[in-house]
C-alpha cells in the first residue's frame, strides 16, 4: 500500500516536471521568435540610417546648397544610431527608448525632406534624387511592416508568459515581459514620413 | 460587486471592438489573377492566369495580380504587403512572391494607384527604385489609357526574366530535396530512439507507464516538426491544368507604387 502511494507521488512529480519542461520550451521558442523579429526591426532601421548619408551627399551637391539644411537630420541620425538595445533585454523601457530616438529621426527626416523640396526644386527633379526618395519611402514601409510584426510576436510571447500557470515557470526561468512599439501620444498612427509632395 | 461588473463590461466592450480594428484584406482565392474591378475581359484574365501558372510551374516564383476598385482606407503598399503575406504568395523557404496590386479608377474614388511589391526573397532582384521604374515606364501609360492588360503584361515582360534569374525551378527542387532528406533522417532517429527506450522500459518494468511518457513527448513534438515540412512540399503545384496553390511566402514591405 505504502509503495503505491510513493509511486503515485513520483508519477505526479514526474508529470509536473515534464509539463514544466514543455512550458519552458514553449517560452524559449516564443523568446527566439521575438529576438528574430527584433533583428528584422534593427535591420530596417539600419537600412534607413545607411541611406541618410547618401541623401546628405546628394543635397550637398546641389548648386545653391546652404549649410545647415540637414543639420537636424544628421544629429537625429547620430542619436538614433547610438541607442542600441540588446536583443536579450527587450524590456518596455528599452524598447520605448529605442522607439523615441528613431521616431525623432522620422520627424527630422520628414521636415528635412520638406525643406529640400521647397529649396531645391531642380535637385528634386533629378533621377538620382527621385530614386533615393523611392528607397527612403520603401524603407519607411519596411519599418512599418517589421514594427507591426514585432508587436504581434511580442503579443504572443507576453500572452503565453502571463497566463496562469505558465507564469510560475516564467518566474523560475527568468522570463520577463517585453515591450511594444506604441503610437505616439494623441495619435493612433505611428510617426510617418510623408512622400506625397 | 459594482466594480467587478464594470470591469467585465469594459472587457466585453474591448473584445467586441477588436474585430473593427482588423485591417481589410481580400479573402484568398486559388487564382493568380483576381480582377475585382472588371477591367480585364474574360480572355485577358485567362491568358494572364495561364502565363502566371506556367511561370509558377517552371520557376516556382509566384506573381499575384489583384485589381480592386477600393483600398478600403488602407495605404496601397501596406495593403499589398498584407495580402502577400496572408495569402502566402511565393514559396515558404524562398519567399519568392510578387504582388501587383492595382487600384482602378472609379467614380467614387477617382485616383488610380498601382503597386509592385516583391517578397523578402526577391527584394534583391527587384529593388524599390527598379520597381518604381517599371511602374513609371511601363504601367502608368497604359493604365491611364484604361489598357490594364497591356500594363500588366508589359510589367511581367520585365519582372519574369529578373525573377527567373534569381530563383529557378532547380533552386526550389534542391531546397525541397534537402528538406525531405532532413525530415527522413529525423524520422529515422526518432523511431530508433523510441524503439530502444521502449524496449528498455519493457525489460525493466515489464511495461511501466510513468517512465514511458518521456520518450513519447519527444517523439510527438519532433513528429510535428517533420509534418510541417511535408505540408509545405505539397503546396507547390505540378498539375498542368490549374494553379496548385500559394506556397506560404512572406513580405517585408519593399517595392514601390505610383498614381495614375
Amino acid at each position: 500500500m505504502k509503495k503505491g502511494i510513493i509511486i503515485a507521488i513520483v508519477a505526479a512529480v514526474a508529470l509536473c516536471v515534464i509539463w514544466g519542461i514543455s512550458v519552458y520550451n514553449k517560452l524559449v521558442n516564443h523568446d527566439e521568435n521575438v529576438k528574430e523579429a527584433w533583428g528584422q526591426v534593427e535591420n530596417v532601421y539600419k537600412r534607413r540610417a545607411d541611406l541618410i548619408p547618401q541623401l546628405v551627399a546628394t543635397v550637398q551637391g546641389a548648386a545653391n546648397y546652404e549649410k545647415g539644411t540637414l543639420t537636424e537630420v544628421i544629429e537625429a541620425r547620430a542619436k538614433a544610431t547610438s541607442v542600441q538595445v540588446d536583443a536579450n533585454n527587450l524590456s518596455e523601457e528599452n524598447v520605448a527608448q529605442f522607439q523615441k530616438a528613431q521616431d525623432n529621426l522620422t520627424g527630422a527626416l520628414s521636415r528635412g525632406l520638406n525643406v529640400i523640396v521647397e529649396r531645391y526644386p531642380e535637385l528634386t527633379a533629378t533621377k538620382g534624387f527621385q530614386d533615393l526618395q523611392v528607397q527612403l519611402e520603401g524603407t519607411e514601409n519596411r519599418i512599418a511592416t517589421e514594427r507591426a510584426r514585432f508587436n504581434e510576436t511580442v503579443a504572443g510571447y507576453n500572452k503565453t508568459l502571463r497566463r496562469f500557470p505558465n507564469n510560475i515557470i516564467a518566474g523560475i526561468g527568468g522570463f520577463e515581459k517585453k515591450g511594444y512599439f506604441t503610437a505616439p501620444e494623441g495619435s493612433d498612427e505611428p510617426v510617418k514620413v510623408e512622400f506625397d509632395f | 460587486m459594482k466594480r467587478l461588473f464594470l470591469t467585465l463590461l469594459v472587457l466585453a466592450a474591448t473584445t467586441l471592438s477588436l474585430p473593427a480594428q482588423e485591417l481589410w484584406c481580400p479573402t484568398p482565392t486559388n487564382r493568380l489573377v483576381n480582377d475585382y474591378s472588371d477591367m480585364l475581359s474574360a480572355d485577358e484574365v485567362e491568358s494572364l492566369e495561364q502565363r502566371l501558372v506556367a511561370f509558377n510551374d517552371s520557376t516556382s516564383n509566384q506573381i499575384l495580380v489583384i485589381i480592386t476598385p477600393s483600398l478600403h482606407g488602407c495605404e496601397i503598399m501596406e495593403l499589398g504587403t498584407r495580402i502577400g503575406t496572408s495569402w502566402g504568395v511565393g514559396q515558404k523557404e524562398l519567399k519568392n512572391g510578387v504582388v501587383i496590386l492595382i487600384k482602378s479608377k472609379t467614380d467614387e474614388e477617382p485616383d488610380g494607384d498601382v503597386a509592385l511589391i516583391p517578397g523578402y526573397g526577391l527584394e534583391g532582384a527587384l529593388p524599390d527604385a527598379f520597381c518604381k521604374h517599371i511602374i513609371d515606364d511601363n504601367m502608368i501609360g497604359p493604365l491611364s489609357d484604361g489598357n490594364y492588360y497591356k500594363a500588366i503584361s508589359q510589367a511581367l515582360d520585365i519582372i519574369e526574366p529578373v525573377c527567373r534569374g534569381e530563383y529557378s525551378y532547380n533552386d526550389y527542387k534542391r531546397k525541397e530535396n534537402r528538406e525531405a532528406l532532413f525530415g527522413l533522417l529525423g524520422f529515422i532517429v526518432v523511431t530508433v530512439l523510441v524503439t530502444i527506450l521502449l524496449s528498455k522500459v519493457a525489460k525493466k518494468h515489464g511495461g511501466g507507464s510513468s517512465n514511458g511518457g518521456t520518450p513519447f513527448l519527444g517523439g510527438s513534438s519532433r513528429g510535428g516538426y517533420w509534418g510541417g515540412y511535408s505540408g509545405s512540399s505539397g503546396s507547390f503545384g505540378h498539375s498542368s491544368g490549374g494553379f496548385g496553390g500559394f506556397g506560404g511566402g512572406s513580405f517585408g514591405g519593399g517595392g514601390a507604387h505610383g498614381k495614375f
